[in-house]
C-alpha cells in the first residue's frame, strides 16, 4: 500500500505537523471549483451574491461563471430559482421603499432549458440597482417586464444570452439599450413610444411594437436601417399619426428611403382603420418589402393595448360598408405578390 | 477478496488511508461511483480496495451513510431526510464537513455531496460576509476600496 502514504490530503499532513493550525485554515477555499459551485447553487440568489464579498476567489466564482453553470432543471427552475429571484426582488424593494406593494409572478419555461424570468408589477426606484441584479442572471434567455415601474432607460448589455425581451405597460421606460446583446425577438407595448437603441442588435428577426399615441415615429423611420434582418413586424397602434398629436411626423413617404426591407415576410398591423397616415405607411411597406408574403391589417387591438387609448374608444370597431373595399383597391395597386388581409 | 454472506450478498473490503479495513456489502459500497468502477474493473478480487484519500474515521461515516441509503430505497423519504439531518449534525463543524465533502467528492457519491453542500450552504445562509469569514477562516483579500466596490455593485444583496 505504498500509494496510501503518498496521497494524503494536504491538510491532513499539516494536521500531523501542527494540530493547532488546523482550526485556522481556510478549508472551504481548497475545495475544487465544482464543489464550490455546488455549495453556491444551494444558496438563495441573495446569499450567493453576498458571498462575492468574502474574497477574490469567491467574487470570481460568483461573477464569472458560477451562476451560469447552475444546473437547474425545469423543476428546480420553477420551484427554487424563481422563488429566489423573486425573493431578492421583493426583499430589495421592501428595504428601499415602504410604500411599495410588490407582486412578482412566477417563472415559467416555454421550452426546455430556457431561462425565462417574468417580472410583474415591480417598482424600481431610481437608486435601485436593477442592472446589477439582472446582470447576475447571465444565462437568462427570456426576460419580460410587465406593469413595472422601470427607470427611464435600461441597458441589457450584460444579458449575453438574451433572446426574447418583452416590456408591457412599463410606461416610465423611454429607452432600451442593447449593446452587447443579440436578441431575436422583441416586444414593446407602452403608452408612448420606447426608443430602441438597436445598433447592436443585428439579428433581430421579430419585432412587435405597440403604442397608444402617435409616437410611432420612434420606430418606423429606424426600421430599414437598424433592423435590417427583420422578418416579422407587428405594429399595434390606432392613432392617426398626422392628425394625432403634437410631435408626430408623417412617416415613411416623406423621407427618401432607398433600401428595401429585404427579409420582411410578415407584417401585422393592429388598429388599422384606414387613416391617411396608416394607409401611407402600409403602401410604403408594400412597395419596399420585396420578400413580403403576408400583410394582415386588423381593425381590432388586443385589450391590453387598447386600454386607455383615447382614439380607440372613439373609433367604431367595425368597418363601414364600402370602406374595406376602398382600402383593398388602394392597396391592390401597389402589392406585388403579398397577400393582404383586412380584418 | 470477495466473501459471500449467507444472503448471497457479495462482500468487499475497503481500506482507508490509515490502514483500517472495512468489510461491506458490494451494493453498499457501489453507491460510490468510484468504487463501483473499481469493482467493475476487477480491483476487488485481489484484496481490499485501497482508498488513499479517505481516513478510517471519515470512511466509517461514509459507510454509515451508504448503508442507510442502500437499505431504505425511497420508501421512507421523510425518515431518510431526518436521518440525513442527524447524520450531518454529528459532523458538527465545517472541518468535519470538509473531510466528509472531500471523501464524497473522491468517492463520487452524489447524494452525500448534495447533502454536505446543502449543509455548508445552510451555514452561511443569512450571515454577513464578516460572519462567514470568521466561521470558515476565509482571508479577506480585498482592499477597503475593492470591498466597497463589491458591495456597491450589488447593494441589494447586502441590505
Amino acid at each position: 500500500m505504498a500509494a496510501v502514504a503518498m496521497s494524503v490530503l494536504p491538510w491532513e499532513s499539516e494536521a500531523v505537523e501542527s494540530p493547532g493550525g488546523l482550526r485556522n485554515r481556510d478549508f472551504i477555499c481548497e475545495f475544487p471549483d465544482h464543489i464550490l459551485h455546488l455549495i453556491v447553487s444551494k444558496l438563495t440568489l441573495r446569499d450567493a451574491v453576498r458571498t462575492s464579498a468574502l474574497s477574490h476567489k469567491w467574487k470570481e466564482l460568483i461573477s464569472s461563471s458560477s451562476l451560469t453553470r447552475f444546473d437547474f432543471t425545469i423543476e428546480n427552475l420553477r420551484r427554487d430559482f424563481s422563488d429566489d429571484i423573486n425573493g431578492c426582488f421583493r426583499f430589495a424593494t421592501r428595504m428601499r421603499s415602504k410604500e411599495l406593494i410588490l407582486l412578482l409572478s412566477c417563472t415559467k419555461t416555454y421550452k426546455k432549458n430556457k431561462f425565462l424570468l417574468t417580472v410583474e408589477a415591480f417598482e424600481c426606484e431610481n437608486h435601485y440597482d436593477l442592472q446589477g441584479m439582472v446582470s447576475y442572471l447571465v444565462n437568462l434567455k427570456a426576460l419580460k417586464f410587465k406593469d413595472s415601474g422601470l427607470p427611464e432607460e435600461i441597458c441589457l448589455a450584460k444579458l449575453r444570452h438574451l433572446r426574447y425581451f418583452v416590456v408591457e405597460q412599463c410606461d416610465n421606460l423611454k429607452t432600451i439599450k442593447f449593446s452587447n446583446v443579440n436578441p431575436q425577438s422583441l416586444h414593446c407595448y407602452s403608452k408612448r413610444g420606447i426608443r430602441l437603441n438597436a445598433s447592436g442588435v443585428p439579428n433581430l428577426t421579430s419585432l412587435k411594437y405597440g403604442v397608444k399615441d402617435s409616437t410611432t415615429n420612434m420606430i418606423l423611420p429606424c426600421l430599414p436601417n437598424e433592423f435590417s434582418k427583420l422578418s416579422r413586424f407587428v405594429l399595434l397602434n390606432m392613432v392617426d399619426w398626422i392628425c394625432g398629436a403634437e410631435d408626430s411626423q408623417p412617416i415613411p413617404e416623406a423621407q427618401p428611403i432607398e433600401c428595401a426591407y429585404e427579409h420582411l415576410r410578415t407584417i401585422k398591423f393592429g388598429g388599422f382603420c384606414g387613416h391617411r397616415s396608416q394607409l401611407e405607411f402600409v403602401v410604403h411597406m408594400l412597395k419596399h418589402s420585396v420578400a413580403l408574403k403576408k400583410m394582415i391589417l386588423k381593425r381590432r387591438l388586443r385589450n391590453h393595448v387598447q386600454r386607455g387609448c383615447e382614439s380607440c374608444s372613439k373609433r367604431p370597431l367595425k368597418w363601414k360598408r364600402g370602406e374595406k373595399l376602398k382600402v383593398y383597391k388602394e392597396l391592390h395597386k401597389v402589392s406585388h405578390s403579398a397577400i393582404v388581409i383586412l380584418q | 477478496m470477495s466473501i459471500t454472506t449467507e444472503n448471497n450478498e457479495k462482500m468487499i473490503t475497503l481500506m482507508s488511508s490509515d490502514g483500517e479495513e472495512f468489510v461491506v456489502e458490494e451494493a453498499v459500497a457501489a453507491q460510490s461511483q468510484t468504487i463501483k468502477h473499481l469493482i467493475e474493473d476487477g480491483c476487488s478480487t485481489e484484496g481490499s480496495i485501497p482508498l488513499p484519500n479517505v481516513t478510517g474515521r471519515v470512511l466509517s461515516e461514509v459507510i454509515q451513510y451508504c448503508k442507510k441509503h442502500s437499505s431504505s430505497d425511497d420508501k421512507e423519504e421523510k425518515e431518510l431526510e431526518a436521518w440525513d439531518a442527524e447524520f450531518v449534525k454529528a459532523a458538527d463543524d465545517h472541518v468535519a464537513l470538509t473531510d466528509l465533502m472531500m471523501a464524497a467528492n473522491f468517492l463520487d457519491i452524489k447524494g452525500l455531496l448534495d447533502l454536505v453542500a446543502q449543509t455548508l450552504a445552510n451555514m452561511i445562509t443569512g450571515k454577513s460576509p464578516e460572519e462567514v469569514r470568521r466561521m470558515w477562516n476565509i482571508k479577506n483579500d480585498f482592499t477597503p476600496e475593492e470591498a466597497e466596490k463589491v458591495r456597491k455593485e450589488n447593494q441589494w444583496a447586502f441590505e
